[in-house]
């Protein structure tokens, strides 16, 4: 793998720190006049997800990580890892384990789509599509009349995410939440 | 950039040139123009020259006007002053770009406090012009603001005790380049002072604040002296809204000296594997002929970053250097 100067970092570059691939975040150039020059770089660790901030004399290099997000499709989870699929047809799956997963084990929907980064064609992280439909497995019953309060209630999906939805949602419906930040959007169009 | 605010952009730039040679010419400061190529380049192990050919040999671009002003100096030119471009290889960001325009004058007869009066009323003036507010804080030394974050006296502390503050006052630092086999290189004091400062206490700089009395081993050709029984460089830095926006010296005139400076910034750039420069001969001649004088260097475009609420040196240039 190729290495990497700081004049060449700038935001998407995947590089290894401490061991583990990161993505530059920021690349701030820091010079005192006439003095030695540093560069001060947010990097997101891609395996655990925290915002790293560094330091580094300019001139100083890292070396690159062979990291790459692919898009893959869901398939099971066999009480270890989740399993996904290429869609490039190959039918070529990689499990990830429950780090890689992570938070996105609320969303993961077979047959759905997902963003898997892959670090040495092993997955470290999976992220959901912004959007995703999922069916309500339970819920208080659906209060009959106005829909237009704004009162809400949880609702427990097919994957276990628990989410605050209106008071007029009932067991069965499929609904459109948003990933980013858990929230209900819509009943999903059938 | 858009075509309204670009067409904006020109005319506040042409406006502060107006304004900075109408000041000079009020103060009989005549204005000159040297070169921007050099035979010589600067020494210093941090400013890196960038070099073109010409014919079968290489010149350097200069990082500053200085050499070449201070030769005028030394055949009576009297106070001058330049508005030029100036290259620095390798800086690149917010703040820098590696063509810049800058403003260097010189006066002859002039001591340091003088010449930071003079700074204070052109700028004053020109944020008059530009409806901003230049109101100086009261000065400080380096020693002073350098105690006040970290507890030590910059003039005198080691480079074993600057690596343990930085590495408990800058958590995120890598620090690979400095470990125990190199932290004895003569160079490492100044890169993590340099570090410190501007990490830790140029941000905090917003009030206009010139800073004086630098650490004499950053004294590049500005003169030495006692204070309270620490080596001090005879220079000052004006700092605002967390910039450096000048740099005065009171100038070097010993050529002896001066050739024992450039031993050493070659001696750092031997063991950092950096390019040896050689000593400019016109210039170390010139030294001995110029009259005892200040000299001061303004980053034009970030004076009109400021001047105009500007958070990039790019928004101030008619093309930065990822548009020319």
């Amino acid at each position: 793998m190729a290495s990497y100067s700081t004049n060449e970092f700038k935001s998407g570059l995947k590089v290894m720190l401490e061991g583990d691939p990161c993505s530059i975040l920021e690349n701030e150039f820091v010079k005192p006049g006439k003095g030695q020059a540093f560069n001060r770089v947010k990097l997101r660790n891609l395996a655990s997800g925290r915002v790293w901030e560094r330091t580094f004399k300019s001139g100083e290099s890292l070396e690159g990580a062979d990291v790459l997000d692919l898009d893959m499709e869901y398939v099971y989870n066999d009480g270890e890892y989740w399993h996904f699929m290429k869609t490039d047809g190959s039918f070529e799956q990689l499990g990830a384990d429950k780090a890689a997963v992570s938070e996105c084990v609320r969303w993961l929907k077979e047959n759905e789509i997902y963003a898997v980064t892959l670090w040495n064609d092993n997955p470290i992280a999976v992220a959901a599509p912004n959007f995703v439909e999922l069916e309500v497995v339970d819920t208080d019953p659906g209060l009959k009349g106005d829909t237009a309060q704004g009162g809400t209630k949880p609702a427990t999906l097919s994957t276990g995410a628990v989410v605050k939805v209106p008071l007029f949602i009932n067991i069965g419906e499929t609904l459109r939440i948003d990933t980013r930040t858990g929230e209900y959007q819509s009943r999903a169009k059938s | 950039m858009s075509g309204q605010s670009q067409v904006r952009l020109l005319q506040d730039r042409a406006r502060l040139m107006r304004l900075v040679r109408a000041f000079f010419t009020a103060r009989s400061v005549l204005e000159v123009t040297t070169p921007s190529l050099g035979s010589r380049g600067a020494t210093d192990p941090h400013i890196e020259s960038m070099r073109v050919k010409q014919g079968n040999q290489a010149y350097f671009l200069q990082t500053s006007p200085e050499f070449a002003m201070k030769r005028l100096l030394a055949y009576g030119s009297g106070a001058i002053f330049q508005i030029c471009p100036a290259f620095r290889g390798g800086e690149s960001g917010a703040h820098h770009n590696p063509e810049f325009t800058m403003l260097e004058w010189y006066r002859p007869g002039m001591g340091l406090v003088e010449l930071m009066d003079e700074v204070k009323d052109l700028i004053t003036g020109l944020c008059r012009e530009f409806e901003q507010v230049f109101e100086p804080v009261e000065s400080g030394t380096y020693r002073s603001l350098f105690e006040h974050q970290y507890s030590v006296n910059p003039h005198r502390v080691s480079s074993q005790q600057l690596l343990e503050i930085t590495h408990s006052k800058l958590p995120g630092f890598a620090g690979n380049a400095y470990n125990e086999e190199n932290y004895e290189d003569e160079g490492v004091i100044d890169d993590l002072l340099g570090l410190l400062f501007s990490r830790g206490i140029e941000p905090g700089l917003l009030d206009p604040q010139f800073v004086t009395e630098f650490p004499a081993t950053q004294a590049s050709l500005s003169k030495v002296g006692q204070v309270a029984g620490d080596q001090v460089a005879l220079r000052f830095e004006l700092y605002w809204q967390g910039l450096e926006l000048a740099n005065g010296y009171d100038e070097l005139t010993d050529p002896t000296e001066l050739t024992r400076r450039i031993a050493r910034d070659n001696r750092i750039r031997e063991s950092r594997g950096l390019p040896m420069m050689l000593s400019d001969q016109r210039l170390l001649a010139a030294m001995a002929e110029m009259p005892t004088c200040t000299g001061v260097a303004i980053g034009l475009d970030r004076l009109l970053m400021l001047l105009t609420d500007k958070e990039s040196i790019q928004e101030v240039l008619s093309f930065g250097i990822e548009d020319c």
